[in-house]
């Protein structure tokens, strides 16, 4: 429960700061993909509190499903990103965006899957254990807005 | 400001909270929820006291500086700011203070900031695609 309502917080922190051609930039998503993570992270979080307050006695699994689904979407899109840049001949950046949508989309289902592995207590890991994907990640972003800055 | 310092002061201040995060959930420390969000009502002070600059530039001169942000754009961060602080509060009272507190109100600041999100994104992708 702590969990879940934290990573959302985390979710958001860095939305206010940026204009939405700069979000694009740094972090390689297109708005498509944004708007996908927010009606997803809206679900989520209805669903979690719903369950929070036991009014639905669905398991973690149902409970991430949206989120879950926000990653399937955005490989998918990705990938047809990527199919078409190579048909359009810029093998160049469509295999830096795939390695670099990729990686992210990577760490965060990683996180996911090991999150609600934990929340049903499939695994004992610890909490940090389980953060080790969001770690990996900011310093993949930081060094993302190196390179494109 | 350009791209790369508002990444490292993102950077920063969510490895701050991660880790304070890990160490409270792995029960290492017994502090209190404010203290664990320290690193994110710093971060927030810090955006919301740059938009508000923002704003008293484009109230003085008349124009964005970098023509890039419209004033309502400015506003409704300034607005998505506030619900998000209010989430955090309402988060944190309800880890330390009150167990008992129905998820329902913590949630609807995020709920409404979310869905004003979305909306706003929404027209964006009518225009690219």
């Amino acid at each position: 429960m702590r969990n879940s309502g934290n990573v959302q917080v985390l979710a958001d922190s860095a939305a206010m700061l940026f204009t939405i051609k700069e979000a694009r930039r740094w972090l390689g998503m297109t708005v498509f993909e944004m708007w996908i993570n927010a009606v997803s992270l809206l679900v989520f979080s209805v669903v979690l509190a719903l369950k929070g307050e036991g009014i639905i006695n669905a398991s973690w699994w149902v409970v991430f499903l949206p989120l879950f689904i926000a990653t399937g979407l955005n490989a998918y899109f990705s990938i047809i990103v990527f199919v078409r840049l190579y048909v359009e001949d810029l093998y160049r950046s469509g295999i830096m965006r795939i390695l670099w949508s990729g990686l992210v989309l990577a760490l965060i289902f990683v996180f996911e899957l090991l999150l609600c592995k934990r929340l049903e207590n499939e695994t004992t890991v610890s909490s940090s254990l389980v953060m080790s994907p969001l770690f990996v990640m900011i310093h993949v972003l930081l060094i993302r807005a190196c390179q494109v800055s | 400001m350009a791209l790369a310092p508002k990444v490292i002061m993102t950077w920063f201040f969510t490895l701050l909270f991660l880790i304070l995060l890990a160490l409270r959930l792995d029960q290492n420390t017994k502090w209190n929820w404010f203290i664990i969000f320290l690193p994110l009502w710093i971060f927030d002070f810090l955006v919301l006291c740059i938009q508000l600059l923002r704003i008293i530039t484009h109230i003085r001169t008349g124009h964005d500086r970098h023509l890039e942000m419209t004033m309502s754009t400015k506003i409704f961060f300034v607005i998505g700011i506030g619900l998000k602080l209010l989430f955090q509060v309402l988060l944190c009272v309800r880890l330390e203070y009150k167990h008992d507190l129905a998820l329902f109100y913590v949630f609807i600041p995020l709920w409404v900031m979310l869905l004003f999100g979305s909306v706003r994104l929404t027209p964006w992708l009518v225009k690219q695609t």
